[in-house]
């Protein structure tokens, strides 16, 4: 079928006016959404669905609304992480380690502006991507195995060292951190406990928003209570506004962040987080030379934010064209589809051509929707500065425990992310940097996964890890990583 | 979170009249993350109890350690009705997988309501295997130790294949658990794993894109979603049975007033038309018995389960 005349006959859907509002309002809300810390796309979605049902909406209409919602939700993760230091959502983490500076400096709305434009190119240039390779790439993505994924985790793990500005020993001394807090929980491979302390909650592991809001929203409240707030905080204004010629400075960051991006966001086993931690530090490592990473350089807020919404549109790809979802998020968004009698698939796009191309033509509307909301708000965003301490940070500590509480309704977690913001607290007073253990954390759990997978589905033979081209490549590339530093190093 | 939910929830009663023996959200634990079957019946339902009752009616994910969490916050809430379990076979077959004290007790602990649906499953192949039946595939696997995925240790899906495999007399089969069920689907139709249960509208759709194949169903008769397939029994291995059974419980000693009521509701719409065109879309069969014979298929499951389990030696995730 022509992929032109199949995506005009999207737009013939997703220009109807109540398909539009409909993208407009889940955009907004998933802005919201996302600046909310805990609570993401994913609760949103499996409560916004009861009402598609109940209003009676058509499948195309609910999938443009739900699916703005989870793609607005990456506009918005960005906006605390750049001025409060605390990321609403997971991708956001990579975010604080240059918005934040920036918005110490003054250039808070400047780096929203530029993190903005980035969500935007990121999502739009994916979405074309997706018009036009989405079957093929479905299928590249089914032939990544278990230790085609376990190379790829180790190259991110290897750049870890480079996350954080200061000493590379602590920033792996946290990485390794990070994957300890991983292996809590129940081995999935043989039933035996690990570090649970006999308590049924942790049987599960710990919970990603746990952890995240535990170290960064209460561990910087915490600090900012030991300092009476006099510590540096954020500054409105001051700065110089976003220049045009800083945004084609970033631009070839942007084009490198899309493609790394929505390429993991196509494997269902990786994902946003993955993805915005590859390029910051390939980002980072590029331009070496010439950054001030870690204190306020545009790409180090344009990149991750680029690669997060590249990630999440590419995430679709194998929800829409294999029915498997590569998050939970994605999950969500085909139980609602089944719900709707409607089976994603490899078929999905010649027996339904109005809901995938629909769906598809509403995300080049929205994403420009997004981007034109998202500007002028910036400053009124920025505002959020003026709020006096003694309202905003009792408000984002409330926000904080109700994000938390409702990703599993349960008391046990709320003392837990309590204990991971002493932990925050006083690892900020030692100077070690919180994101390589997030990071850590969640590529822990993957590597750990995929690797027992890999063995189970060889017989334990190890070499069946670099069994393929791609690993091989990977593998290649981790070592180069290991190495780089440390040779320049010793040749200094 | 759960009070916004309310909030919404609220919004969405058509028409708010009391019916209920007290005044007050009506929560329908589903022990899973939102997206999987247990969490869409539990939101299918909901709002048919709502409107039914005059009740706003909230689902709550209780998600973890099999459900055995969810599972046991109602154990433990009051039987009055407000606090409800929507759960799948895994409700009995979690409980032996844990080593020490059993979180839950699915007999002795809970009311049985309804019944709602049966969850059709199938045995899919990879189609690099060399079996187009179930025979050849029993005779292939005792020739070599096969790989085979599921969502998980312990779930439906993975204890099914025990059960083939203990029934079949197959020496030996390579379980490779996996995070849900989505990346087992992605290596079985990378060709990497060989086998694996799927529930029928997850194999269909693949099936008709000749990226898996289906052997046999497990349930008792033939399905009508796809007619062409053969039982287990009647593909030579008698006595495997298996689908996923979806019910509603709530916390022992519930009321027998409260209990028809709520059967009478869903029992109602589970056999309307509408709920059936929905439910075929999830790959479920509306059922609709009431907590006798729900009870009766309790027992005979707790039973059949745990032998599979502790045969097996399998422990919880």
């Amino acid at each position: 079928m022509d992929v032109f005349s199949a995506l005009g006959g999207g737009f013939g859907v997703a220009l109807q006016p109540g398909n539009l509002l409909l993208a407009f309002i889940g955009c907004i809300l998933g802005t919201a959404i996302g600046v909310l810390p805990g609570i993401g796309p994913l609760n949103a979605i499996a409560l916004l669905l009861p009402f598609c049902l109940a209003l009676r909406l058509p499948p195309e209409s609910a999938l443009i609304l739900l699916a703005a919602v989870y793609y607005g939700s990456g506009y918005g993760g960005r906006i605390t992480a750049i001025l409060l230091n605390m990321p609403g959502e997971p991708s956001a983490v990579l975010t604080t380690l240059d918005g934040h500076p920036l918005a110490k400096q003054g250039r808070g709305g400047a780096a929203l502006a530029i993190s903005g434009i980035g969500s935007f190119v990121g999502a739009t240039l994916s979405v074309v991507a997706m018009t036009f390779l989405s079957v093929p790439l479905a299928k590249v993505a089914v032939a990544f195995s278990p230790a085609d994924y376990v190379a790829l985790i180790a190259f991110a793990l290897s750049l870890l060292g480079a996350v954080s500005d200061g000493p590379a020993v602590k920033a792996w001394a946290a990485g390794c951190l990070g994957l300890l807090l991983a292996m809590v929980g129940v081995d999935s491979g043989t039933g035996v406990e690990r570090y649970t302390l006999g308590s049924l909650e942790l049987l599960g592991g710990i919970d990603f928003t746990v952890l995240a809001i535990g170290l960064f929203a209460i561990g910087e409240i915490l600090l900012l209570i030991e300092t009476r707030l006099r510590v540096e905080a954020a500054k409105l204004g001051g700065g110089e506004p976003l220049r045009l010629r800083e945004v084609i400075f970033c631009l070839p960051a942007m084009l490198r962040a899309t493609g790394i991006g929505f390429v993991i966001g196509v494997l269902p086993g990786a994902g946003a987080s993955v993805a915005s931690a590859l390029s910051y530090t390939a980002e980072k490592r590029l331009n070496e030379a010439n950054g001030k990473f870690g204190q306020g350089d545009m790409r180090g807020v344009a990149a991750p934010e680029t690669a997060d919404n590249a990630a999440q549109i590419g995430n679709l790809v194998p929800m829409l064209s294999l029915g498997i979802p590569g998050s939970g998020t994605t999950a969500v968004l085909l139980g609602a589809l089944l719900m709707y009698n409607i089976t994603p698939g490899p078929l999905l796009f010649e027996q339904r051509p109005e809901v995938a191309w629909g769906l598809i033509a509403s995300m080049y509307i929205g994403n420009a929707m997004l981007l034109l909301l998202n500007l002028p708000l910036v400053g009124i965003f920025a505002r959020l500065l003026t709020v006096p301490a003694w309202v905003l940070y009792p408000g984002v500590l409330a926000l904080s425990f109700a994000g938390v509480y409702a990703a599993s309704n349960s008391a046990f977690d709320l003392l837990l992310a309590v204990a991971f913001g002493v932990m925050g607290w006083l690892f900020r007073k030692m100077e070690i940097p919180l994101v390589p253990i997030v990071l850590g954390f969640v590529l822990g759990r993957m590597l750990e996964d995929n690797l027992r997978r890999a063995m189970s589905l060889s017989d334990g033979d190890i070499w069946a890890l670099v069994g393929s081209p791609v690993s091989m490549v990977l593998w290649a590339m981790t070592v180069a990583a290991v190495l780089w530093p440390m040779a320049r190093a010793l040749r200094r | 979170m759960q009070r916004r939910s309310l909030i919404l929830a609220t919004l969405a009663a058509p028409a708010i009249r009391p019916a209920w023996a007290q005044e007050g959200p009506i929560t329908i634990v589903a022990p899973f993350t939102p997206g999987t079957g247990i969490d869409i019946m539990a939101r299918l339902a909901a709002p048919v109890l709502q409107a039914a009752l005059g009740q706003s009616v909230v689902v709550e994910n209780r998600p973890g350690a099999s459900g055995a969490i969810g599972t046991q916050h109602v154990a433990r809430a009051a039987p009055d009705g407000r606090t409800l379990l929507m759960q799948v076979n895994t409700f009995v077959m979690a409980p032996p997988m844990f080593r020490g004290a059993q979180p839950y007790d699915p007999v002795g602990q809970f009311t049985p309501i309804i019944h709602l649906t049966n969850g059709d499953l199938v045995l899919a192949v990879n189609p690099d295997i060399a079996a187009t039946t179930l025979a050849e595939f029993v005779a292939l696997a005792r020739t070599r130790s096969l790989d085979y995925g599921s969502p998980g240790n312990g779930t439906p899906q993975h204890l099914a294949m025990e059960l083939l495999r203990q029934t079949a007399a197959i020496p030996e089969m390579n379980h490779v658990p996996y995070r849900g069920s989505a990346p087992a689907i992605q290596d079985l139709i990378g060709r990497r794993l060989a086998a694996m249960v799927l529930p029928i509208h997850t194999a269909l759709p693949l099936a008709e894109a000749g990226r898996v194949r289906m052997l046999a169903v497990g349930s008792p008769a033939r399905v009508a979603a796809a007619p062409q397939l053969p039982t287990f029994a009647e593909a030579g291995v008698a006595g495997a049975d298996v689908d996923l059974w979806y019910g509603l419980l709530g916390p022992a000693g519930m009321p027998p007033a409260m209990v028809e009521r709520l059967r009478a509701v869903l029992s109602e719409w589970v056999r309307s038309a509408p709920a059936q065109s929905a439910l075929t879309a999830q790959g479920m069969q509306p059922v609709g018995d009431g907590p006798v014979e729900f009870a009766r298929l309790i027992a005979a499951d707790q039973a059949r389960w745990t032998r599979v389990v502790r045969t097996a030696n399998i422990v919880a995730e």
